[in-house]
């Protein structure tokens, strides 16, 4: 994780982009194409918040976590973007199918599926926490939420992917994740 | 494996196909020194687009206004279009006034821009209220940035309570805040006199966005 020093920093310039795009670029990529059900989206997007992430270095804001920042920022824009195009539920209805590639197994599809039909807070705290890797406080940074809001959201999308899994449900909200 | 194993896992299965990342930094270079050049440009005075508030969401007019060109001498200027200087000047007072302002504050407004903002321009009515230290500036025609005001992530709120204005998005500009509106509600988005914006300098955004949703409309 990327960690941006304090007011006046000139810690990203074009070495620690360009290591970023290497290192985190493609996953992130993964995460907001999940979120957002789009991966051409999801790649303009993560490209535009990467691209304010170092305008705003350069100003000397902070940004504590650079992965996760660019990975909110991202959502959000591919989200808005995505709505712009069409209703959300419309769009992805339609775009599971488009988005398949040669490798998909069906359980893959389902959960694309499944996350689509998840709210929006819940699904993006389910592609930070369980795909991004990120625990629960650094989520519930990102997100701008509490803590709390994170396990009740992720305990409710957990009950809803282990449907599409197949898999018992969990009985309560603990989250390990931090 | 458990379920979060498992989900973590299928999301891994999920996840849209790698991209390769060729030129890809240069297009994010590309993208922040536009940013960099949009937000250099500050004041009011370049061609802007307005972006209103309709029943379905955000519509970009992409309607310019027209302005002087620089703001400040040496000012760059690259992305806005060249267009003729023409006068800013509207008829009547301020149509409101504050309903709150932050403690303080001296009731009474100071005509001009608040010190170290962007210079009047032409005809621009520029006042602020002050605590000698903070200022809020209220500018007609008001300051419009055209990326900024497109910004997806910027939120929106009403000013002047429900009554008459219900366009703005707050846009980050160099240091400050901005609030944008339009007043009357419901007034031609062509005219200039119409838009007002609030500036802060030294505020936290809370406190600028109580100012802009505590103004009281003012009967001719």
């Amino acid at each position: 994780m990327r960690l941006l020093g304090d007011r006046g920093s000139t810690e990203l310039d074009e070495t620690t982009i360009r290591a970023f795009l290497r290192d985190e670029y493609p996953r992130l990529v993964g995460a907001v194409g999940l979120a957002c059900g789009s991966a051409a989206t999801a790649e303009d997007a993560v490209q535009e918040a990467l691209a304010r992430a170092w305008e705003r270095s350069e100003r000397g804001e902070r940004i504590e976590s650079l992965r996760a920042w660019v990975a909110v920022v991202a959502i959000n824009l591919g989200r808005s973007r995505w709505r712009r195009a069409r209703a959300e539920s419309r769009a992805w209805a339609a775009s599971a199918p488009a988005e398949a590639r040669a490798s998909d197994d069906e359980e893959a599809l389902d959960v694309r599926r499944a996350l689509g039909r998840l709210p929006a807070r819940q699904r993006e705290a389910t592609v930070l926490r369980f795909y991004l890797g990120l625990d629960v406080e650094e989520v519930a940074r990102a997100m701008g939420v509490s803590a709390g809001t994170v396990k009740t959201s992720l305990h409710r999308a957990r009950g809803a992917l282990a449907r599409t899994l197949r898999q018992p449900e969990p009985e309560e909200a603990p989250d390990r994740g931090h | 494996m458990d379920i979060d194993e498992r989900i973590s896992a299928a999301l891994g299965r999920a996840a849209p196909e790698r991209p390769g990342t060729s030129e890809v930094f240069e297009r994010v270079a590309s993208r922040k020194a536009r940013r960099r050049a949009v937000r250099r440009l500050r004041a009011p005075a370049l061609a802007v687009a307005v972006v209103a508030a309709t029943a379905g969401g955000y519509v970009l007019l992409g309607r310019l206004f027209t302005a002087p060109e620089a703001t400040r001498p040496g000012a760059p200027s690259p992305v806005a279009p060249s267009v003729p200087a023409q006068d800013l000047r509207c008829p009547g007072p301020l149509p409101f006034e504050p309903g709150y302002l932050p403690s303080g504050f001296d009731p009474q407004p100071v005509a001009g821009p608040a010190p170290g903002a962007a210079p009047a321009e032409e005809g621009q009515l520029v006042l602020h209220y002050t605590d000698g230290r903070r200022a809020v500036e209220v500018r007609r025609p008001g300051t419009l940035f055209l990326e900024l005001a497109q910004e997806d992530d910027a939120p929106t709120i009403r000013v002047l309570g429900a009554r008459t204005a219900d366009f703005g998005p707050v846009v980050p500009g160099g240091d400050e805040y901005i609030v944008q509106f339009f007043h009357p509600k419901g007034a031609s988005l062509n005219d200039r006199c119409a838009l007002f914006s609030l500036n802060e300098h030294g505020l936290a955004l809370e406190e600028l966005l109580r100012v802009a949703e505590r103004l009281r409309a003012v009967d001719a």
